[in-house]
């Protein structure tokens, strides 16, 4: 589709102030990670490679409908349910949400690479699900890493008019486990009044991929968005998560799991921004890091001043396997109203010898009993993937990557 | 409602006992505002130092010019360095009897309550006015043990070699820009040794008072618990209200040995015109325990974070504390422990309220170092938020770099029940007394780790500042 | 010697502290043996280390089983050779499903490298569900999350039952339970037992369970040591008597 139909001249506009923001901003770190590491330049915009049966992987009797990204190009879409349309960048003048939503919720000045993403974007797409529409069957993304050095900067927008309901899974995946690339999407996700967002996430690029993506949920009027993500591959996987709850009644709901083993790194953000009252939102993190392998979890609530009766709950937990594994995490809170309800917890910790030696006397191997933890661990999150058979991929990643 | 004149009575008693000052305070020595190398000389040179603590002096200092200001806590950008009386010695003399010391300063501690105290229940009294200790006396019984209880100018004339072997090794120089400061400019403090296996099972106490408008408060205190003792050290602080900024910089260095106990209790109750910026440390060796108690109720601008190193296998510290930000005032608190040993444990207790738009902020490490096996560590933060304007932050760092470890860290934030305050009304309790029951119960585990006189102290001082919070 | 577990001169104990100081014990199949003592006598313990767990030393002596020297396995192998240990205070898993667990240990039990027939598990399973009282969907539930006491105790009949032990330890099964759920408790463990023909080690400290269960031979064991032994009637007597006769307080 590419050069068909020229981008709109706002959109050129918003690039260009990218651009300029990217040239001078610096890298985000901490004091755990600086992510100076990641060089978007050294990898390529134009990276291509067609994949075979890149649709076999979608059940399209199960989804509502489904697009396929292969590197940096989407090469398929369809909508499979009369609740749904979509839109692409070039239509934005046929349809004022384009304008409206694009880049409201995710700022292209958020930080040096979202920056990135915005100057190099061709392609957005916004998924509109109409005013009352209740869209049963999931919508499947799918990411397909498949050429070495391959840039991918998918831009996807949910519109959940009002009272719509809508499940939403995406996969990311590499085609051959040694190809490098950089994976940087950014997902904005509107559920306007009393709409529901069920939006699932799976990463399972290879583990020479560095990622940084950036996802805002605005949630409104009695609107509920529940997040869920799995993080399983990438070098240094790196994702920055932040609901907005924008209404009262507004609900926000985000789980991830990580697993990480060798020399990878997963750096998770997590912000629960209530900026209205009356509103609820809750957090939970669980990952498990073995052989070298490294988390950072940076997450934090914070209560506006004004949004009375905002509730809002986060926990994390990390489990290291071994020896030389490491785990940092900041659970912040900044709190400026008093009628709230706020509550964090972190914990570090390994298996607990006591579960193993029970589930062992029942003549499970101990190693088996380490790994049936871990999983009954991550059960939480894993139940909530909506298709049954993305579920089971995800299962059998973390079997995989467990020997 | 309660009882009007016992109120009143309670809030002139208070605010009389603290806010006041002492109109005709004489000075043997001021220096001038500011701070160059000669004035540091001078200092050095008044108080008869030896050459090396000339030298660690002026290396400080050269640090302190160097560190950048933080840029993190509360608001620093406004310290005007150039304004700060770095040196006021209101006497040479350090008196071992309240009759000896100047007649304004024993008013100003008896107002205080301190002499009667030490008659009551404390093992030694070490008082501080200004930049000098003005007098220090220690019960003769604790003296016969062989424990050292004096001021730190006394002890580096008295016992150099002791000071020189730990002066700067538990905080450097380098380890911040306040701590580089006072070591610059120290004076005052407390020098407290344990002989091994010694308990020392009464308190010992430190009264701070900071009197002279503009003077900066740079104490050095340093104690060195032998293996097998056990300490409780106690110091409190005060200042009248002024209108100016004043600066506390003090730095304190704790050496726990093997087996020992030091238990460290402050109530901080300056003035909200004070600056509290203050380093305290220690390091832990096998088996040892380190206890920090803190009240915060005072200083408009507080940033205090007191830490452990636990540097033996099988040591442990609590760090227990308690603030309180009222209205115009901005707590930056928490806590620091690191775990370089196996078998430690650590618990970290912080309890904050804000009230009249103040901002309590809790900040916090815990880093467990590779070889650190078996660690434990547990920190529950609870905030209380007495009303729509005031703030309440949380930043705990969690590092944790070896597997067997076990850390929860919670923290809590809300506002006083309002079934609680409804349930106590019903059994006939005013809305103020209610709310006021709730937050004693709030800060009870800290108040019941105080020896009972102070945490009476305590809670008067809370009552005090929970008059008019309920609307 | 098939068929049996011998214990002889067994002291174990935790971080150098000695718990248990000497046990000799036999149990064949098709036995019952009663573990009497008060509280601390280091009963529990010898469950535990009969089992394998990770916390306790072994100082000295044997566990023999079928002719294999027990403390040279891991605690799965233990199970798998036919070991079986109702746990006092059973543990909760959270995510792990009661199903999904009990299949993987069945699997490892009868399998023989192979999987077995699901189906009958299936059924085996609905069917011992409903003999202990305990709800279907009970299945799907996480293991022990979540569960009342008296849920856990019979969740654990329920697992021996499908994994049908040649020597089952079962310690203070009746503890937390009421009258009822105590004689259904005790019905089905001798139904297990005729089924399976396996031998038994009742670790109590009251009599209560052994008015359901009788043994056939009663231990008693004070400060790490067993005693006295004897018939049933040795439980009646402690029942009248308590511990005092063995120099021990009975705690109110």
């Amino acid at each position: 589709m590419k050069g068909i139909t020229a981008l709109p001249r706002w959109f050129m506009e918003i690039k260009e102030e990218a651009r300029e923001f990217y040239k001078g901003a610096p890298a985000p770190r901490n004091k755990y990670i600086n992510l100076d590491l990641i060089k978007p330049e050294q990898f390529s915009l134009d990276a291509y490679t067609p994949v075979e049966d890149a649709e076999s992987r979608i059940s399209k009797e199960n989804v509502s409908g489904f697009i396929v990204f292969i590197d940096n190009v989407m090469t398929h879409f369809r909508i499979l349910d009369d609740g749904i349309s979509i839109y692409d960048i070039r239509d934005a003048d046929k349809n004022e949400n384009f304008r409206k939503y694009f880049s409201k919720a995710v700022s292209p000045t958020s930080d040096r690479f979202t920056a990135y993403h915005y100057s190099v974007l061709e392609e957005a797409i916004l998924i509109h699900i109409a005013p009352g529409a209740r869209v049963e069957k999931p919508f499947h993304v799918l990411y397909i890493h498949s050429s070495d050095k391959a840039s991918m900067h998918p831009h996807i927008i949910i519109l959940a008019d009002r009272s719509s309901r809508f499940t939403y899974l995406e996969e990311a995946f590499s085609i051959d486990e040694e190809h490098s690339g950089f994976f940087n999407p950014v997902v904005e996700i509107f559920a306007l009044d009393e709409a529901r967002v069920y939006f699932s996430s799976i990463f399972n690029m290879n583990e020479n991929v560095l990622s940084y993506g950036r996802k805002r949920g605005v949630v409104g009027r009695n609107a509920y968005i529940d997040i869920n993500h799995g993080w399983i591959g990438g070098r240094v996987n790196t994702n920055h998560m932040e609901l907005l709850m924008d209404a009262p009644g507004a609900e926000g709901e985000d789980t991830q799991i990580f697993f990480g083993r060798d020399h990878q790194t997963h750096f998770l953000t997590t912000r629960l921004l209530h900026r209205s009252g009356d509103s609820r939102g809750n957090v939970l993190v669980r990952g498990a890091l073995k052989d070298r392998a490294h988390s950072i979890f940076d997450g934090l609530i914070r209560i506006y001043h004004g949004a009375q009766r905002s509730n809002a709950f986060l926990e994390e937990h990390t489990i290291l396997l071994n020896p030389g594994a490491r785990s940092d995490a900041i659970p912040g809170l900044e709190i400026e109203a008093n009628d709230v309800r706020c509550t964090h917890s972190a914990t570090v910790g390994e298996l607990e010898e006591e579960k193993i030696f029970y589930l062992q006397s029942r003549g499970v191997p101990h190693d088996d009993a380490r790994k049936m933890l871990v999983m009954g661990f991550f059960e939480f999150a894993i139940e909530k993937i909506p298709i049954k058979e993305a579920k089971e991929r995800l299962v059998n990643l973390i079997e995989e990557k467990w020997k | 409602m309660a009882d009007r004149k016992e109120q009143e009575a309670l809030l002139d008693f208070d605010y009389s006992k603290y806010g006041f000052k002492d109109e005709d305070a004489v000075y043997d020595f001021v220096s001038e505002p500011g701070l160059d190398e000669e004035k540091i000389k001078l200092i050095s040179r008044l108080k008869g130092e030896p050459e090396w603590m000339t030298e660690i002096r002026l290396k400080a200092y050269r640090i302190f010019l160097e560190k950048p200001m933080p840029t993190w806590g509360v608001k620093l950008d406004d310290i005007d360095f150039d304004s700060i009386v770095y040196y006021a010695r209101p006497t040479r003399k350090v008196a071992d009897s309240w009759d000896e010391v100047p007649e304004y300063i024993r008013r100003t501690y008896e107002r205080l309550g301190i002499p009667e105290a030490e008659r009551k229940y404390l093992g030694g009294v070490e008082a501080q006015y200004d930049s000098e200790v003005v007098y220090s006396r220690m019960r003769k019984e604790l003296e016969e043990k062989g424990i050292l209880f004096m001021s730190m100018d006394e002890a580096l004339k008295r016992y150099p070699e002791l000071v020189r072997k730990y002066f700067g090794t538990v905080v450097p120089p380098s380890d911040n820009k306040f701590a580089a400061l006072n070591t610059a400019v120290w004076s005052g403090g407390t020098f407290v040794y344990v002989p091994k296996g010694v308990k020392v099972d009464i308190p010992l106490q430190a009264y701070f008072r900071i009197n002279l408008q503009n003077l900066g408060q740079f104490e050095r205190t340093l104690i060195i618990a032998e293996e097998d003792s056990f300490v409780h050290y106690i110091e409190g602080c005060t200042a009248p209200i002024y209108d100016t900024h004043t600066l506390h910089a003090a730095v304190v260095e704790v050496i726990v040995k093997k087996g020992a106990h030091v238990r460290y209790t402050t109530i901080q109750n300056w003035s909200r015109n004070v600056l509290n910026l203050v380093t305290k440390r220690a390091v832990v060796e096998e088996r040892g325990f380190m206890e920090w108690i803190s009240g915060e109720l005072g200083s408009g601008r507080n940033m205090k974070y007191p830490s452990s190193i636990l540097r033996g296998r099988g040591a442990r510290t609590d760090i227990l504390s308690m603030s309180f930000a009222n209205t115009g005032m901005h707590h930056d608190t928490g806590g620091k422990v690191i775990i370089m040993a196996p078998d430690c444990r650590a618990t970290i207790t912080s309890k904050s309220i804000s009230k009249g738009g103040g901002i309590s902020t809790y900040r916090g490490l815990v880093k467990v170092l590779p070889d650190a096996e078996r660690a434990r560590i547990s920190v529950s933060c609870d905030a209380l938020i007495m009303d729509e304007d005031s703030v309440s932050n949380t930043y705990p760092y969690i590092e944790i770099e070896a597997d067997r470890v076990n850390i929860a860290h919670e923290a809590k934030v809300g506002k006083i029940g309002e079934d609680q305050v409804f349930y106590l009304m019903s059994r006939g309790l005013t809305e103020q007394e209610a709310t006021t029951l709730i937050v004693m119960g709030f800060i009870e585990p800290l108040s019941k780790e105080l020896p009972m006189e102070y945490a009476i102290e305590l809670n008067r001082l809370i009552e005090l500042e929970m008059e008019g919070s309920v609307g | 010697m098939k068929d049996t577990l011998v214990i002889r001169d067994l002291k174990a104990g935790i971080e150098g502290k000695e718990i248990l100081r000497g046990i000799n014990l036999t149990v064949r199949k098709g036995e019952i043996h009663a573990i009497m003592g008060p509280n601390g006598s280091g009963k529990s313990t010898l469950g535990l280390v009969i089992m394998g767990h990770p916390s306790y030393e072994v100082y000295g002596g044997e566990v023999i089983f079928n002719d294999r020297n027990l403390l040279d396995m891991e605690p799965h192998e233990r199970a798998q050779a036919g070991l079986f240990l109702a746990f006092q205070h059973p543990l909760e898993i959270d995510g792990v499903r009661f199903s999904t667990f009990l299949w993987q240990a069945y699997s490892h039990r009868f399998g023989n490298g192979r999987k077995p027939d699901i189906i009958k598990f299936r059924k085996e399973l609905r069917q011992w569900l409903k003999n202990l009282g305990l709800p279907e969907n009970m299945t799907d539930r996480y293991l022990n999350v979540g569960f009342s006491g008296g849920e856990k105790k019979r969740a654990e009949i329920v697992q021996m039952a499908i994994l049908k032990p040649e020597i089952a330890i079962l310690d203070e099964i009746d503890s937390g339970l009421d009258i009822d759920a105590v004689r259904i408790v005790a019905e089905n463990v001798k139904r297990i037992k005729q089924e399976t023909g396996m031998g038994v080690i009742l670790i109590t400290h009251y009599q209560r369970i052994l008015n359901y269960i009788v043994p056939d031979y009663v231990h008693v064991m004070v400060d790490g040591r067993i005693v006295e032994e004897g018939g049933p009637e040795l439980a009646e007597t402690l029942e009248k008597e308590g511990y005092a006769r063995y120099g021990v307080a009975e705690e109110v």
